[in-house]
C-alpha cells in the first residue's frame, strides 16, 4: 500500500482529483501522462542506455519530475525496459541500443497471434489458448510451450505433464525462466524504491495500471489491425464474443492490478476508434460498447480510469457524454477543441492536446498561444489539465516545457 | 457479365466476385478487359470512401479481393509489363516509424486514381527514398509518420535528397497524425496531406500544374 501523510503529497492528490470531478478553482495543473525519451534526453543519455539500465531510467524520470515539480509522477513509460523483451526472446518488440540505433524510440511490432479459424479455439478456452498458442508466437523462448496438449488433459492425471519437464528445450525455458523472475525482483527493489521516494517528496503516482479498450486488445495482441478491421464484415459475431470476453477479463485485470500497487487510476490507451480506423455504424457496434463497459465499470469499482485518445476524437466526442461525470478525465491526441468544450466541457476534464510539434519545433512564443488559447476555452470548466498530445514528446525542446508554466502561471 | 463483376467487387461480395472473375477467366474473357475492370472497381471504391460511405475496413477488403482476382487473371496475360502504368509515386513511413495504416490508405487512393505507387514500406532509411527516386525517375514522393521521431526523418531524407541532387526534380509531401505545418516548415518539404484524399488531390494537381 502506497499512501503518505505529508501536505505537499495530499496538495498534489487534491489538485488531481479536484480537477477531474470540475472543482478545481485554481490554476489548471501541468500534469503529463507519460514520458518515454524525455528523461533521457532532458539527462543526456541515449535512449538505449535507459532501456538496458532500470535504475538510470527511474533516475532519469525522478530527475524530470523533481526539476519541473509536476503535481503527479507520471509512470514509467519505457515498457521495462531491454532485458524483459530480450529473455523473451520477443518476436515484437524492436530496442534501441538492440536492433535498433541508439538514439531511436522502441518499436511495437504488431503480428496476427490469432487466425480467423482459431476464434473458436480462444473463445472455447482462451486460457489454453493463450498459453499454448499466443505466447509461444510471440515469445521464442516460450516456443516449448507449443509442445504441450490441452492443459484440461491433466485434470485427471497430472503426472503425464511431468515428461515434458525433461526436455532439453523446456528446461532451457524453465531456466531462463527462472532467471527472468530474480532480475524481475531485483528491478522492483528499484521501482518501490523509486515510488517510496517520489511519494515521500510529495509526488503520487499517477496510475498504477494500464489497460486498452477491448477492441484494441483483440487488435493489437490477437488479431492484429488487419484480422480485427476486416473481422468486423466477415465474422462480426465471432469478433463481438471474444470483446465480450476480454472485456470481462480486462475489468478484473485493472482491478486487480489498482489494487495490488493501492492506486486506484489505471490508464487506457485507445487507439482504434477513430474514423481513421472505422465508420461511426463500426464504432457504435464493435468499439463503443465494451469500451464505456470498461470506463465505467472501472468508476463502480472507485478507480479513476484515464483514457487516452489517440489521433482526432472530435466525431467521437457525442459518446463521451455518457460516461460518468466528473470521473473520467479525456486525455487527447487531438481534437477540435471549440466542439470539445461545447459537447464534454461540463461532463469531464480536458485534458491534453497540446500539439507535438510545437512541443518539439515550435518557439515558446508559439507554446504560449496554444496554451493560453486552451486556458480561455476550458478555464471556466474547473477540470483544465495541461499536457503534451501525446504526453511529453521526447524531442520537446525544454524553454517549450517552461512556457507551458509560464502561460499557466500568468493566464491560469 | 462485367458489371456484375464490377458490382460485386464493389458491393465487397468476396465469393460471388472470385466466383464470376474465374466464370470469366473460363470462358476466355480478354484478361486486360478483367483488369480494366478491376480498375473501374477499385475507383468506384475510392469514391466511396472519399464520401465516407467506405471505411478502412471496407478498403481492406478491397484490397484482399483483388489481390485475390489478379491471382486468377495476371497468369492468363503473356506479357505482364504493362499491367502497372500510371505515374509513379514512391510511398513510404519514414526511418524510426513501423506505422503503416496512414499511408495504406493514400496508397490505396492513389492506386485507385490511376497512379503506380513504388511502396517502399516501414522504417525507411533516407537513402532508400532517395535510391528508389534515382531508380524509377518518379517525380512525386510520399513520406508518412505516426511517431515525433518522424519530424528528423523527414528532414533528413529531403536533404539526402538535396545531396544527391534529386530535390528540384521531385515534389514531396508529408503526412500523419503528429505532421502539420510546423513540421512541413522543419522538413522542407513541399505539402502536406492532410488526408488520402488530400494527398491524391496533391499529386493531382502537381501534374495539372496547379500547385506548386
Amino acid at each position: 500500500m502506497i499512501a503518505d501523510n505529508s501536505a505537499k503529497y495530499n496538495a498534489n492528490l487534491k489538485l488531481f482529483e479536484d480537477s477531474v470531478a470540475l472543482k478545481n478553482t485554481g490554476k489548471p495543473p501541468f500534469i503529463p501522462l507519460s514520458m518515454h525519451f524525455f528523461p533521457a534526453k532532458f539527462a543526456g543519455v541515449s535512449n538505449a542506455e535507459v532501456m538496458k539500465d532500470g535504475a538510470l531510467r527511474l533516475k532519469c524520470l525522478k530527475d524530470v519530475l523533481y526539476h519541473y515539480d509536476f503535481p503527479m509522477a507520471p509512470e514509467d513509460g519505457l515498457v521495462w525496459g531491454s532485458w524483459p523483451w530480450n529473455s523473451l526472446k520477443s518476436k515484437q518488440w524492436k530496442k534501441p541500443g538492440d536492433e535498433l540505433p541508439d538514439d531511436k524510440p522502441f518499436q511495437f511490432n504488431e503480428m496476427e497471434n490469432m487466425t480467423a479459424e482459431e476464434y473458436d479455439d480462444f473463445l472455447n478456452d482462451p486460457g489454453d489458448f493463450t498459453f499454448r498458442k499466443v505466447l509461444p508466437r510471440i515469445s521464442g523462448l516460450l516456443e516449448p510451450l507449443a509442445m504441450l496438449p490441452p492443459l484440461h488433459n491433466y485434470l485427471y492425471y497430472p503426472m503425464f505433464s511431468a515428461p515434458f519437464f525433461a526436455i532439453p528445450e523446456f528446461v532451457e525455458m524453465l531456466d531462463e525462466l527462472k532467471k527472468m523472475g530474480e532480475k524481475w525482483l531485483a528491478f522492483n527493489q528499484h521501482y518501490e524504491s523509486y515510488v517510496a521516494e517520489i511519494t515521500e517528496a510529495g509526488y503520487p503516482l499517477l496510475y498504477s495500471g494500464l489497460g486498452f479498450p477491448p477492441f484494441d486488445t483483440l487488435s493489437v495482441f490477437l488479431r492484429g489491425m488487419r484480422g480485427s478491421l476486416t473481422d468486423m464484415i466477415r465474422r462480426p459475431e465471432k469478433l463481438l464474443a471474444a470483446i465480450d470476453f476480454l472485456t470481462e477479463r480486462e475489468l478484473e485485470m485493472l482491478k486487480g492490478q489498482a489494487a495490488m500497487f493501492g492506486i486506484p487510476r489505471v490508464a487506457v490507451f485507445a487507439y482504434r476508434g477513430t474514423e481513421k480506423f472505422m465508420s461511426d455504424d463500426q464504432f457504435q457496434k464493435f468499439y463503443w460498447p465494451s469500451f464505456r463497459k470498461l470506463l465505467t465499470g472501472l468508476v463502480d469499482a472507485g478507480i479513476t480510469p484515464i483514457p487516452y485518445f489517440e489521433d482526432d476524437y472530435t466525431a467521437r466526442l457525442p459518446y463521451l457524454q455518457e460516461l460518468p461525470k466528473g470521473k473520467v478525465p479525456l486525455h487527447f491526441e487531438k481534437v477540435d477543441r471549440v466542439k470539445a468544450r461545447e459537447v464534454i466541457g461540463d461532463y469531464n476534464s480536458f485534458w491534453g492536446d497540446i500539439p507535438a510539434s510545437l512541443l518539439a519545433l515550435g518557439s515558446p512564443e508559439d507554446v504560449k498561444k496554444n496554451v493560453r488559447e486552451l486556458i480561455e476555452i476550458f478555464g471556466d470548466t474547473n477540470g483544465l489539465i495541461i499536457d503534451g498530445a501525446v504526453e511529453i514528446p521526447d524531442e520537446a525542446k525544454p524553454e517549450n516545457i517552461d512556457a507551458v508554466f509560464e502561460t499557466i502561471e500568468a493566464y491560469g | 457479365m462485367s458489371e456484375k463483376l464490377i458490382n460485386a467487387i464493389v458491393e465487397l461480395k468476396e465469393e460471388k466476385a472470385i466466383s464470376l472473375a474465374r466464370e470469366l477467366a473460363d470462358s476466355g474473357t480478354d484478361p486486360s478487359e478483367m483488369l480494366n475492370m478491376g480498375i473501374e472497381a477499385m475507383g468506384q471504391i475510392g469514391d466511396k470512401f472519399e464520401n465516407g460511405d467506405y471505411f478502412l475496413p471496407e478498403l481492406l477488403i478491397a484490397g484482399e479481393l483483388m489481390d485475390e482476382i489478379n491471382k486468377i487473371v495476371l497468369p492468363l496475360m503473356a506479357d505482364q509489363s504493362g499491367t502497372e502504368t500510371g505515374e509513379q509515386v514512391v510511398l513510404g513511413t519514414v526511418s524510426g516509424d513501423v506505422h503503416d495504416i496512414g499511408k495504406n490508405i493514400v496508397k490505396f487512393m492513389l492506386e485507385a486514381n490511376g497512379y503506380q505507387v513504388l511502396d517502399l514500406g516501414i522504417d525507411v532509411p533516407p537513402q532508400a527514398f532517395v535510391d528508389k527516386v534515382q531508380e524509377s525517375g518518379s517525380k512525386y514522393l510520399g513520406l508518412s509518420a505516426l511517431l515525433t521521431v518522424s519530424y528528423d526523418s523527414m528532414k533528413e531524407t529531403i536533404e539526402a535528397l538535396k545531396a544527391s541532387g534529386l530535390r528540384e526534380g521531385v515534389k514531396v509531401m508529408i503526412g500523419g497524425a503528429p505532421v502539420d505545418d510546423l513540421v512541413l516548415k522543419y522538413s522542407g518539404a513541399d505539402a502536406l496531406g492532410a488526408s488520402a484524399v488530400a494527398a491524391v488531390d496533391l499529386v493531382n494537381n502537381w501534374i495539372d500544374g496547379k500547385a506548386e
